[in-house]
């Protein structure tokens, strides 16, 4: 846009599955600060465009770039720091974001060594820090990721991934398995840490509740492809793609 | 300050077989500084969809709205990229709507306070900024740190009034601002409306109340089955519509 540089460029991505293709020709941009959700049903290819994204996925075709670096070839140590310094990501399983054998405190304090922390006191104090930003008490600080309940483990998994305060979070379905009252209050912990510290996100989620909250702009993608992008307020209100129209007239909210 | 040309918006449903609604034909308005066009018509005529397609609600479907952005310069509301709809949006267009959507979980005064907190301000005067409009809406402060969603439509309304004129907005789009409020609150959104217009703002405005439009309207534009059929001073376009009625 107008003289501003996206913070993350996607263009043209694809993935297969063997014969399966889980995304195909996906492109869109992030813009530094805001919120782009990706809505769309189970299946629509929506997490796989995350996963490759944050290089947890290898893409088959296409150019991701990140802060002006192209990511797709990163080697090991350089995916490594990307995922520390230039993105972070909250899994909707949230064993796959954290180790659930080791306690809150040593989760963040291995993103912090990963940064090159060494004093083991200022990343103690640096980890009660981020876990007082998504309002977790000092005195769980110790206790076992494994004990932490599920909206706990969200926070958890929210203060691991800003650690070294990336430009950008991502977020795939970050409260479709817990509670209703919880989910609530995750979405505005979401909001909150959005507006305090201006990180951009990109938010997948199945729940246009979820995406009108939180998304400036919203993708729909349905079977592996972007069938409609727009500002969030005119996608909900004035779906173009036959698709769209289907999943708004659904929705229950 | 905003030019609209040939505006066209008609809705595809797919889902009654690609049924074709013309909601807006042909409509062209021009609105500086300081002017406040009233949008008149029957209902149906197009007026609230005019509204939605210059905020981008709704996708236009032809023509042009010609925006003299601060930040960008002259801007294509129509066909702008999404972040910079985004962008005007958040900092230089103000859009109130009949019915405010209640963000959950979010206290009245911060819901105000919101604009100004992602412009910059600090917490504390935005808060106090965002509670004087509210004052000044007869919003009851013990209502100011309460939730929306549990409000009453004219208190909504209020709440949705403030969040648009928090930030000294460049143009106002005002789709029934006043329809649920009390007489006494009505007077003080119509002089809270006049004061931004006369401080430089463009407005374009749907009203339920003709006695609205005599009172603020500096123009006003009579909409017809999705075309404008006349413009010129409100009394004389007021009185157009009531001749039509009788």
């Amino acid at each position: 846009m107008t003289g501003i540089d996206a913070l993350l460029r996607v263009r043209g991505l694809t993935k297969r599955y063997g014969r399966r293709t889980a995304c195909e020709d996906v492109s869109f941009e992030v813009y530094p600060g805001e919120i782009l959700g990706i809505v769309g049903e189970s299946g629509s290819g929506k997490s796989t465009v995350l996963q490759c994204v944050y290089l947890d996925a290898g893409a088959d075709a296409g150019s991701i770039r990140l802060a002006g670096e192209e990511i797709t070839e990163a080697d090991v140590l350089r995916r490594r720091w990307l995922r520390s310094f230039r993105m972070g990501m909250v899994h909707q399983d949230a064993a796959r974001g954290l180790d659930l054998n080791v306690s809150a405190g040593g989760n963040i304090a291995e993103r912090l060594l990963a940064a090159d922390w060494r004093h083991v006191g200022r990343i103690r104090s640096r980890g009660t820090d981020l876990l007082a930003r998504v309002e977790v008490a000092a005195d769980r600080v110790d206790d076992l990721a494994s004990a932490y309940s599920g909206g706990m483990r969200q926070r958890l998994q929210l203060a691991k991934a800003m650690a070294n305060e990336p430009p950008l979070l991502l977020l795939d379905e970050p409260t479709s398995s817990l509670d209703v009252h919880v989910q609530a209050a995750i979405l505005d912990l979401i909001k909150e840490l959005h507006g305090q510290t201006g990180v951009a996100m990109v938010v997948v989620s199945h729940d246009l509740g979820v995406i009108r909250l939180l998304a400036q702009r919203t993708l729909v993608m349905y079977r592996g492809r972007v069938v409609e992008s727009g500002v969030t307020e005119q996608v909900l209100e004035d779906p173009q793609d036959a698709y769209t129209q289907l999943l708004v007239a659904s929705s229950l909210g | 300050m905003l030019t609209v040309a040939g505006l066209r918006k008609t809705f595809t449903l797919h889902l009654l077989g690609g049924r074709q609604l013309p909601a807006l034909v042909d409509v062209s308005l021009s609105v500086a500084p300081g002017e406040l066009v009233a949008v008149l018509g029957a209902s149906g005529s197009g007026k609230s969809t005019l509204l939605k397609c210059l905020s981008r609600t709704y996708l236009p479907s032809g023509g042009s709205a010609r925006y003299a952005s601060a930040r960008y310069g002259t801007v294509d509301l129509v066909s702008a990229p999404d972040p910079v709809v985004v962008s005007l949006r958040g900092n230089e267009i103000a859009v109130v709507s009949q019915f405010l959507y209640a963000v959950p979980r979010t206290p009245a005064d911060l819901v105000v306070a919101e604009p100004l907190l992602r412009a910059g301000v600090d917490r504390t005067a935005a808060r106090e900024r965002a509670r004087a409009l509210l004052s000044r809406l007869h919003l009851p402060e013990r209502l100011h740190d309460a939730y929306p969603a549990t409000f009453s439509g004219g208190e909504r309304q209020r709440v949705n009034l403030a969040r648009a004129m928090v930030t000294t907005p460049r143009l106002l789009l005002l789709d029934e601002p006043t329809s649920a409020l009390d007489p006494v609150t009505r007077q003080a959104a119509k002089e809270l409306i006049r004061d931004s217009v006369a401080g430089g703002a463009a407005a374009i405005g749907v009203f339920h109340d003709l006695s609205t439009v005599e009172d603020i309207a500096t123009s006003a534009l009579l909409i017809d089955g999705g075309r404008a059929v006349a413009a010129g001073n409100p009394e004389e376009i007021v009185a157009m519509t009531q001749a039509v009625r009788a």
